[in-house]
């Protein structure tokens, strides 16, 4: 990735963030808790496993049937993106 | 040079097209309105000035280097404001203007860093308080190159357009953004 498009993707998130904490998005909030948690878990390609977000802060204290609806509909909103591969639990979070 | 530098061509495209973007709007929509609707207010200041938003953006994202990528463009769009709407700006504000959202951004950076805990390292509430610190020493130092000496009036008048121009500017981008996600589930 060029240092332009780095930078630009970087943007994006901030602004992201800001759509979300102002609450200017029309996700519900366990959509929104998930989405922040896969922000803060996601690597350098914006990749992550359910593992890691079932025991970060923001998700952990969700109940199970609540967390993975949650991840269903934000891969609907084609928010999260499942792993092509479909290696079980990979997820990468879309460039908003 | 540029690679010695560490500076790319795309960035500065993208940077010069949001820079003069922002700029464009300011002097040809905002301007006018606030001459119709507080025709009192001198025409050195805008009370909604989107470029320091890209100031911000730009130094905060790409550091120093956010400076030499904007000087073009900053000296560019100074030069259209003093010889094409004969406003008087001096040849040091947009340098000024440049060196006080670096100082910010190094100041609350500072003050950050030892406290962080997240990863991204960037924020939206660090974004503000930057554009908020830069804002204030801009009007200063702009309101001193303008007359000579500290005015008050001019201070303020700065200040409050770029801190406006900030907010502004990111909930553009939010708008833009939420659009452009509208949009390409269409396409």
């Amino acid at each position: 990735m060029s240092n332009a498009m780095k930078q630009l993707s970087r943007l994006s998130k901030l602004i992201f963030e800001m759509e979300i904490d102002l609450g200017l998005s029309d996700l519900s909030q366990p959509e929104k808790l998930v989405l922040m948690a896969a922000h803060e878990q996601s690597d350098a390609d914006g990749q992550f496993q359910t593992h890691q977000l079932l025991s970060h802060p923001l998700s952990a204290k969700m109940a199970r049937p609540t967390f993975f609806r949650a991840l269903k509909l934000l891969e609907q909103k084609e928010l999260l993106l499942r792993n092509p591969d479909k290696k079980r639990g990979l997820y990468s979070v879309a460039e908003t | 040079m540029l690679r010695r530098l560490n500076l790319d061509w795309l960035t500065f495209v993208v940077v010069s097209v949001g820079y003069i973007s922002a700029y464009t709007i300011t002097s040809g929509l905002v301007m006018p309105l606030q001459k119709i609707f507080k025709p009192q207010l001198p025409v050195v200041f805008s009370l909604l000035f989107l470029p320091h938003g890209i100031r911000v953006l730009a130094v905060y994202f790409l550091g120093w280097r956010g400076i030499l990528y904007l000087i073009p463009c900053s000296y560019l769009m100074w030069a259209i404001s003093v010889y094409g709407s004969s406003i008087d700006l001096a040849i040091l504000s947009p340098l000024a203007s440049l060196s006080v959202v670096y100082v910010a951004v190094r100041m609350v950076k500072t003050f950050t860093e030892s406290r962080s805990t997240d990863a991204f390292g960037f924020s939206w509430k660090e974004c503000l308080a930057i554009a908020a610190i830069a804002s204030v020493f801009n009007g200063i130092v702009l309101s001193i190159l303008h007359g000579n000496s500290f005015n008050w009036i001019l201070m303020i008048g700065y200040s409050s357009g770029d801190m406006a121009g900030q907010i502004v500017l990111l909930l553009l981008l939010i708008a833009f953004m939420k659009i452009n996600r509208k949009l390409s589930k269409f396409i």
